[in-house]
């Protein structure tokens, strides 16, 4: 269907162009066709690709010359109103296909980047997801190996041989040996996924809040809300890998959102605050919506809890641990304003030499 | 004061194998699902060791442990964790845990750590006796006796001493003798040992 409907876009493009053009021919008014070529230059503008804006716009400056000697010849007293008029013309077409052209690639540079995005959130899914069920799956193992072994520790040291306890503790033994074993396959599945991840560079707070929030602008836009910075002046940088710290802010500034979808709040306004702090520096994310109720707040932070319908429960858990692993800490400020939820994190200064 | 083994671990699982341990090894055993249980129902000069999870919902375990240095709690700590990353080992290590074990760890190197986290205790706990009991010994003695004590400790002898206070020799072997007595020293070097286990220099004696 999108194929036609493409093909039919760049067949009604063309017989616009030539429809003009015989207008143009065959009334003997000498219209300024500028207006009419631009509309098929507008047509042609769907299509992200630039080539067929750009061989239309040849077409339309062809026509409009041709025209310009089949209309009139060189020695009518017209002549000269008519080559202002024509220039005009090729003039309006230049400039509807480069600002079109322009706007194009502009939006096919967002979409990409928004693409980048998302494929980083869904890969830090996953990687957070094997994190969690290696980590839930350590705790029954760490049980069974320690329980296994006060087993084998109060059995008793019975000498004879083929007795129930000698042939028991091969056994139990085993059980150990078995649940040491499943622990360091999660280990290695663990040290797997840290290794793919984690670089780690000198980050400027304020800058980090400016870029997430330049990600964050265009989904803000259509529901709008108004995003407002405070940032403090010397504030000291923090050591980690920034895009994990970026997918911190734009999970805070999602649930801002999201607060705002579901509450259906007129008052839409989101405030990024910096500051510096004794564990270092802080970065709060404030919404004006409805605020966290305190029986949820206790659960805000666990893997798998979320109040969305189409939710995970993933996000802030993964904020979570992306912040502690950078040293730093993440909480719901207890509600001082009416309403509304404010979100910190602290994260500790970059350290002068760690030896 | 009997010891016990406290236990902070969020997966009941764990929880009651690490109970199961402390039954085998004839130690009491009470155990609590977050650091605010514990901080709450454990008086901070408990005895024993705790067993504390790195990873809990609400406060962390190194919060946990952050708070109790705190509040001045020399409870050893026996820090376990699913994963624990060094600068997570670092910081428990400079608040004093005992170790970082990682899950699942084995009954001995268990057992192990948590005997020699009791013994951590016990010395920790003699030598703030012997503190308290020096303290308290130096807490006796009189403004003037003291004066003498600090030139004592500074190496002064007897007539320095008297020329000094602007008293008679007689004066200062009178007070000299008595304030021995008090101290239930016999020698200079006694009391000074006194004071070092007071944990006091000379010159906080006449301050207090």
């Amino acid at each position: 269907m999108a194929i036609t409907w493409n093909r039919d876009r760049r067949l009604l493009a063309v017989a616009l162009a030539l429809g003009i053009f015989l207008v143009d021919v065959v009334t003997p008014l000498g219209v300024a066709s500028a207006v009419p070529y631009a509309t098929v230059i507008l047509l042609t503008l769907s299509r992200p690709q630039p080539r067929f804006t750009v061989a239309m716009a040849a077409l339309c400056y062809v026509l409009t010359i041709l025209d310009l000697f089949v209309s009139v010849g060189p020695g009518s007293t017209e002549y000269w109103k008519v080559l202002v008029n024509r220039g005009l013309a090729l003039f309006a077409i230049t400039v509807t296909s480069t600002l079109g052209i322009q706007r194009n690639r502009a939006a096919e540079e967002s979409r990409k980047h928004l693409e980048v995005l998302a494929r980083t959130q869904r890969a830090q899914t996953v990687e957070h997801l094997a994190m969690a069920i290696a980590h839930e799956l350590n705790q029954p193992l760490a049980a069974c190996s320690l329980q296994a072994e006060l087993a084998l520790a109060l059995m008793p040291a019975s000498m004879e041989t083929g007795g129930t306890s000698q042939r028991l503790r091969p056994l139990l033994e085993n059980v150990v040996e078995q649940s040491q074993r499943a622990s360091s396959i999660l280990r290695s599945l663990r040290e797997l996924v840290q290794n793919g991840r984690g670089e780690r560079s000198t980050v400027a707070p304020n800058e980090l809040v400016k870029s997430a929030l330049r990600w964050f602008e265009p989904s803000a836009r259509p529901h709008r809300i108004r995003l407002e910075l405070e940032l403090a002046q010397q504030l000291p940088s923090v050591v980690g890998d920034r895009v994990q710290l970026e997918q911190v802010l734009l999970n805070l500034l999602q649930n801002a959102c999201d607060a705002f979808l579901s509450s259906n709040a007129v008052e839409r306004t989101i405030t990024l605050r910096t500051a510096v702090s004794m564990g270092g520096v802080r970065i709060s994310v404030s919404d004006s919506g409805p605020g966290v109720s305190p029986e949820i707040e206790d659960k805000l932070f666990d893997r798998f809890y979320t109040t969305k319908p189409d939710g995970m429960g993933i996000g802030l858990a993964m904020s979570r641990s992306i912040v502690e692993a950078h040293g730093g800490r993440i909480w719901l400020e207890h509600a001082t304003a009416p309403s509304g939820a404010t979100f910190t994190i602290e994260l500790p200064p970059e350290a002068p030499e760690l030896s | 004061m009997s010891e016990t083994i406290f236990i902070v671990d969020d997966d009941p699982a764990v929880s009651h194998a690490l109970e199961c341990v402390g039954e085998f090894m004839n130690v009491p055993v009470r155990s609590f699902a977050s650091a605010d249980d514990f901080l709450m129902s454990v008086p901070l000069e408990a005895t024993g060791c705790l067993i504390l999870d790195l990873m809990l919902e609400g406060r962390s375990g190194l919060d946990l442990l952050r708070e109790l240095r705190q509040r001045t709690s020399t409870l050893p700590v026996i820090v376990v964790s699913g994963h624990a990353t060094v600068s997570i080992a670092v910081e428990a290590m400079q608040l004093n845990a005992i170790t970082v074990l990682e899950k699942p760890f084995r009954l001995n190197d268990l057992m192990q750590k948590i005997e020699f986290a009791f013994r951590v205790d016990q010395s920790e706990r003699e030598v703030r006796q012997e503190r308290e009991a020096a303290r308290s010994r130096i807490g006796q003695l009189t403004t003037r006796e003291r004066e003498v004590l600090v030139l004592v400790a500074k190496g002064f002898s007897n007539k320095q001493i008297a020329a000094h206070l602007g008293l008679s020799l007689r004066a200062i072997e009178d007070r000299r003798a008595r304030l021995m007595r008090r101290l239930d020293s016999k020698s200079v070097a006694d009391a000074l040992m006194l004071l070092q286990r007071a944990n006091m220099q000379p010159s906080d004696l006449v301050s207090c």
